[in-house]
């Protein structure tokens, strides 16, 4: 007999028959559906953010839908006007127009971020699986490596990086992502050993699994919500992270726009021409708030489980 | 006859949480004379916790009373400030809560905890009230009561931090005592002790006790009357002679046939062993622990061997800390012995390792005491019973799919089970589907730690048949850990009876039973509870 055979069909035991248990009243789709959209409206903050950041979205992805200047070539009798009607948020020493120039360097600068977080999430989660998985020698070598990382300012490491990698944005990018690294391993590390250690992943492992499988079928899934948080979280940071960078010059080569170039080319003007550095500045704020306030959202649904 | 203490009339519960409203208790009327014990007996998910939770006024989150009534002692509690309910609880009804590794405050001194109800009500200013503690604590039953006052709860033991409960509900001398499942978490001799002990206290201080249990034979040892309770509704009450001798209901009757006793039969019958050869023979298996924190090491196991042979269930019985787990895990390969040898099938398998060690896995399978834990949540019930069939290459898909639908089926379960999740079966479909599982490699012996002792004692019924029929179809072996020794008598060859990792006796089921040789196996025997019902039933 091999292992597909049909074997002997026994008779199923009868369950004795009494009342089912009729307690139970799910409410319907509509009712159901109503709950967390009238739980939303009464959280005014998030519906705010979301808005905002679906304005960014459409900025970094069709920036000639926003305005109709140039970024790059400006208006020379046009030079340094305040906001008004023309200019939205007025224009810079060779006249461009500083709305324009936020609008097209959102796609720079939200690439940059989706990268950084990109290499943290993965690049981290790998470390920290690989730690927390295997354990005992390759563990304790990991996490004093980890150690080190976390005891280095961000803001430092970064530099550091991308002294060695370069100038240009991906540069930039890369060198964020990595300043977060150890904290996504950290965490999914812990997630890992906690994981592990559930019944199931150990009948699973009686099953037969194999070590890889178990990881990819049992531990991951379990493990990775809360890393999924914490990328959400990130992206407020990753971008004030860039934006730093680009301010400092480590971005993207003049006179392409960026969110953080904007601020540090106003600040020569920052007594006579204070809009240059403080609107570009406010939606970088804006957008970090913003994407925080999502990411706290998401926590509080759960995500985390 | 005395006036009611306390009385529920037409009571209704509602939990209401994410779009989903659950009728918890569905117009439960309830009588308690003082000075009486009544049981309130039901399944998980009958409501008899909800009862008991909603008079004291502490329903969890979500919970509300909807309907109905509650008096107490002429009052009335269903509507009551909380003001008003904090005056009586403590005070005029004592809480005995179900598991008591949970219930103490981890950070304050036995002694504090106890002397705390005195002081919220008054009764006793803070001087006195920790000389009162010491009273109360030996009048719980606790040698050197004035040390255990001193002293942490992680000190305690469980029996002993309950009777430390029992204590507290106790302090204040009240009317009446709730009891939610009191023992449910301590072993078959310490809940004994433990619930001999509550019954002379309330006896002296004619205290009326409301006691919640999901086991029949406890509250045929220990109540006047009993309430039965499904889905929300009392299904039968009476005197515990009259419900249990003669009930009237059909979900009584089956209750009553479910609950194992020492009383039934076999469900096996008396097989011979002679002729059937061994599979798995453990011999002189010992294993110690490393204490965490400390350079000592305790002895889980000590000088073990047992054979368990083919067709046959050998079964390993035991108090909590007795080593069993870990022999089953040594003989599973999950752990390592420090000493003796496993054998399976004539060949030593202590070393196995790798490839081989996986290969064993076909051959020998394990189910795990809670079902709620060994399936994992996001695969769907085919997944997790073609896992094996999935890591080892066997069929393709489709063949595995009707390997799936077969195995289904050998478990009782319908087919349209396969496709849902673990989290939408209750814990017996549960526990069938993680025996679909073992099965689907057929192997040649099962592991069962604790099958059942998760499950109410209707479906614990169910599983234990199933699997003496998964045994005659099938041929398999059985290795059954259980601390129950009604269980154990059912379905069992063999006996092996473990204490501090020693092996005290071991024998055919008859000879442990009605001629048991150590002193620790008749102290086993004796505390099943059941006695008082197998004389009724009479």
């Amino acid at each position: 007999m091999t292992l597909l055979d049909v074997g002997p069909a026994p008779q199923p035991v009868e369950a004795p028959e009494y009342p089912a248990d009729d307690r139970i009243r799910v409410r319907s789709r509509g009712q159901r559906l109503r709950g967390p959209l009238v739980a939303a409206l009464r959280k005014p903050g998030l519906v705010a953010s979301v808005l905002f950041l679906a304005l960014v979205l459409g900025w970094a992805l069709l920036p000639e839908l926003f305005t109709d200047h140039d970024p790059l070539v400006g208006v020379p009798r046009d030079k340094l006007r305040p906001p008004g009607g023309e200019y939205l948020f007025g224009t810079d020493h060779l006249g461009r127009d500083v709305f324009s120039r936020v609008v097209y360097g959102t796609a720079l600068s939200l690439q940059a971020t989706a990268i950084a977080v990109a290499v943290g999430l993965f690049a981290g989660s790998a470390i920290g699986v690989v730690s927390g998985f295997v354990g005992g020698r390759v563990d304790e070598v990991i996490m004093r490596f980890v150690d080190v990382l976390l005891s280095i300012p961000g803001l430092l490491l970064s530099l550091a990086v991308v002294t060695v990698l370069g100038f240009g944005t991906v540069n930039v990018a890369i060198a964020v992502g990595v300043a977060s690294v150890a904290s996504f391993a950290r965490l999914i590390r812990s997630d890992v050993l906690r994981t592990r250690t559930q019944t199931f992943v150990e009948a699973a492992a009686v099953c037969g699994v194999r070590r890889p499988a178990i990881l990819w079928r049992h531990v991951l899934p379990h493990s990775v919500g809360s890393v999924l948080v914490l990328a959400a979280l990130e992206f407020g940071t990753a971008i004030l992270a860039v934006s730093s960078l680009s301010f400092l010059g480590f971005g993207a080569p003049p006179p392409a726009p960026e969110w953080g170039a904007l601020v540090a080319e106003g600040r020569n003007y920052m007594v006579t021409a204070w809009w240059l550095t403080t609107l570009p500045g406010l939606v970088i704020a804006l957008a970090v708030l913003s994407a925080n306030r999502i990411a706290r959202a998401l926590d509080g649904l759960g995500w985390s489980r | 006859m005395s006036a009611p203490l306390l009385t529920l009339s037409g009571l209704h519960v509602t939990y209401r949480a994410h779009g989903v409203e659950v009728d918890a208790v569905r117009g439960v009327d309830l009588e308690l004379r003082p000075g009486e014990v009544v049981a309130l007996v039901g399944e998980s998910g009958s409501g008899k916790s909800t009862t008991a939770q909603s008079v004291i006024g502490l329903l969890p989150a979500g919970g509300a009373v909807t309907a109905g009534s509650i008096t107490f002692a002429g009052r009335e509690l269903a509507r009551a400030p909380e003001r008003v309910l904090r005056g009586i609880r403590g005070a005029e009804i004592g809480f005995v809560p179900q598991d008591p590794n949970l219930a103490l405050n981890p950070v304050k001194r036995i002694g504090e905890q106890v002397a705390e109800v005195l002081r919220v009500h008054g009764l006793a200013g803070r001087r006195e009230a920790a000389e009162l503690a010491v009273q109360i604590l030996e009048r719980a039953g606790l040698s050197h009561p004035r040390a255990r006052a001193r002293q942490y709860p992680h000190e305690l033991s469980g029996g002993m931090k309950q009777r430390v409960l029992i204590g507290i509900a106790l302090a204040c001398r009240p009317k009446l005592v709730i009891a939610d499942e009191p023992t449910s978490a301590l072993d078959v001799t310490v809940q004994k002790r433990v619930l001999d002990h509550l019954q002379r206290l309330t006896a002296e201080d004619n205290t009326a006790v409301l006691l919640i249990t999901h086991d029949l034979a406890v509250a045929a040892d220990r109540a006047d009357r009993i309430v039965v309770m499904r889905h929300g509704r009392v299904v039968e009450s009476g005197s515990t002679a009259a419900v249990l001798g003669a009930p009237s209901q059909p979900y009584t009757r089956s209750l009553l046939a479910a609950a194992p006793s020492l009383s039934d039969g076999s469900l096996v019958g008396t097989r011979t062993l002679d002729d059937a050869r061994e599979l798995l023979r453990l011999e002189h298996i010992g294993k110690r622990f490393d204490l965490p924190g400390s350079r000592e090491q305790t002895t889980a196991v000590d000088d073990v061997s047992l054979t368990v042979r083919r067709g046959r269930t050998y079964s390993l019985i035991g108090e909590s800390g007795s080593g069993k787990s870990t022999l089953a895990r040594i003989a599973m390969r999950l752990e390592d012995p420090d000493r003796g040898r496993v054998c399976f099938d004539g060949t030593d398998i202590t070393r196995l390792r790798g490839r081989a060690l996986r290969e064993l896995r076909r051959r020998v399978q394990l189910v795990y005491q809670n079902p709620y834990a060994s399936l994992d949540p996001r695969l769907r019930i085919d997944e997790v019973i073609a896992e094996p069939l999935r890591a080892f290459g066997i069929g393709d898909k489709a063949a595995r799919q009707r390997r799936v639908a077969e195995l289904l089926d050998q478990v009782a379960l319908p087919a349209a089970t396969a496709r849902r999740r673990a989290a939408e079966l209750s814990g017996g479909q549960r526990q069938r589907v993680a025996i679909a599982r073992a099965l689907a490699l057929q192997p040649e012996l099962l592991v069962l730690d604790e099958p059942v002792s998760a499950l109410d004692v209707s479906v614990q019924d169910q599983i234990l048949r199933l699997l003496v029929r998964l045994q005659q179809d099938l041929g398999l072996a059985y290795l059954f850990i259980s601390h129950d020794f009604a269980v154990v008598r059912q379905i069992s060859d063999e006996i092996g009876v473990l204490r501090r990792g020693r092996l005290v006796e071991q024998g055919p089921t008859a000879q442990v039973f009605d001629a048991p040789r150590h002193d620790y196996t008749r102290e086993l025997i004796a505390a099943v509870p059941g006695r008082a019902r197998t004389e009724v039933g009479r």
